[in-house]
């Protein structure tokens, strides 16, 4: 293991890592070239993705600022000869509770509240620490960033959940589902966060 | 700037920058970054044939799955069957269009997308034929690779089975069979996908 401060990295060698295909290039190689471009794919060689943290802050306060009428209207709406019952996310999940069905409240309280809320706050760790320039837990905040990346799909469950139940319960005046005005800002909320962690470059953590 | 680094003797890791000597590695042994922990590099026997395998499966499976309904419920005598399709047609004449689009491009588009891409560079590189657009392709196939939610629409399913479950007479249609197959077979084709393996093998084409 190298000091810290001496670290072998691609930066410091002078190399240039393709981002898309991974390939290592020498700075003679990328002298020879014509265009920016890597040899083996094609695309622009950068040795850091450009604009990434006015990128991922434009995104992740965008998702911030969503996530409030995500939660605050209702998400779906139970239209019967009863009358039309709204429900937010929160009530939902709620309802699953007190119908006992433990499992499924569990699973949509961790998909539609649980990780949402934790991409928002962990991006804006890792962005807050690297704006401070900190020294702390650099491998955890990379693993924290790897698993926001792979957690970051799985907030579509309720989205899908609705799109189902909104094409199953159409029985006209019996019961009908319609999905409610949080269902767009969910969606923008999830799709905002996936793309925070595309246009973040996870090596910026390490470039003290 | 040490000068006697050469380019083909390391990886670099693309989580941390940090340069990695190149050790040779066996089928099934993984290269891992010392700092971060990110997978450097995973060789996979055979990757191309089984690829080429998978994608065919997938393409044959995915037209039934998106047509043949999922599951049919029963309310006092009203039946009511969904296929996936079905429920992104719900959805827009709902008035909800970003969701409607949203939910047709993670299930249908980029699902579609991505097999058909493996389907064609597998099949470019099995028969060592230099088609048009292999790099480009293969580019997209990176882009999209984690637009493709399936699995996700799977749990969807058996939350939405649970939901209805109490409020009425539910049952399964042969199309659930199939899209379960199509999501099995999708998921194996992300796994015997080998970047580097590729990548050399349409850069020498």
């Amino acid at each position: 293991m190298t000091e810290k401060n001496k670290s072998l990295t691609v930066h410091s060698a002078g190399l240039v890592l393709c981002h898309e295909c991974h390939n290592l290039l020498s700075c003679s190689e990328v002298k020879k070239l014509s265009s920016p471009q890597c040899p083996r794919c094609g695309s622009l060689l950068e040795s850091r993705l450009h604009n990434s943290l006015v990128r991922s802050w434009a995104l992740l306060i965008t998702a911030c600022i969503l996530f409030i009428p995500a939660n605050i209207y209702p998400i779906m709406i139970v239209d019967s000869f009863a009358g039309e019952i709204p429900s937010t996310i929160m009530k939902g999940i709620v309802i699953f509770f007190n119908t006992r069905e433990y499992f499924v409240a569990f699973i949509i309280f961790v998909a539609s509240i649980v990780v949402p809320a934790f991409k928002l706050v962990g991006m804006a760790v890792i962005l807050l620490a690297i704006h401070y320039k900190s020294r702390f837990f650099y491998s955890h905040r990379s693993n924290m960033f790897r698993f926001i990346q792979f957690i970051g799909r799985w907030s579509m469950l309720d989205i899908f959940v609705i799109a189902i139940m909104v094409a199953m319960v159409d029985f006209g005046t019996l019961s009908t589902i319609h999905a409610g005005p949080a269902a767009t800002s969910f969606a923008a909320v999830v799709v905002i966060t996936m793309y925070a962690t595309v246009s973040f470059d996870p090596r910026l953590i390490w470039d003290y | 700037m040490p000068e006697n680094i050469s380019a083909d003797d390391y990886w670099g890791c693309p989580s941390c920058d940090l340069l990695v000597k190149k050790t040779p590695l066996d089928y099934h042994q993984k290269a891992l970054c010392p700092r971060c922990g990110k997978t450097l590099k995973q060789p996979i026997k055979n990757t191309v044939e089984r690829t080429l395998a998978v994608s065919i499966s997938a393409l044959i499976l995915f037209f039934p799955a998106m047509i043949m309904p999922i599951m049919t419920m029963n309310i006092i005598g009203n039946i009511r069957s969904q296929t996936v399709l079905e429920s992104v047609f719900a959805v827009f004449n709902d008035g909800h269009f970003i969701v409607a689009i949203m939910v047709f491009l993670t299930c249908i588009f980029v699902p579609l997308v991505k097999i058909s891409i493996l389907f064609y560079v597998s099949l470019a590189l099995y028969r060592n034929i230099k088609l048009p657009m292999l790099r480009l392709s293969y580019r997209i196939y990176h882009q999209i690779d984690e637009w493709g939610m399936l699995e996700v629409y799977m749990l969807g399913i058996i939350v939405s089975i649970v939901k209805l479950e109490g409020m009425s007479d539910l049952s399964f249609n042969f199309g659930m069979l199939i899209f379960a197959c199509l999501l099995m077979v999708t998921l194996l084709s992300s796994v015997f996908v080998d970047e580097h393996e590729f990548w050399e093998r349409i850069s020498k084409l």
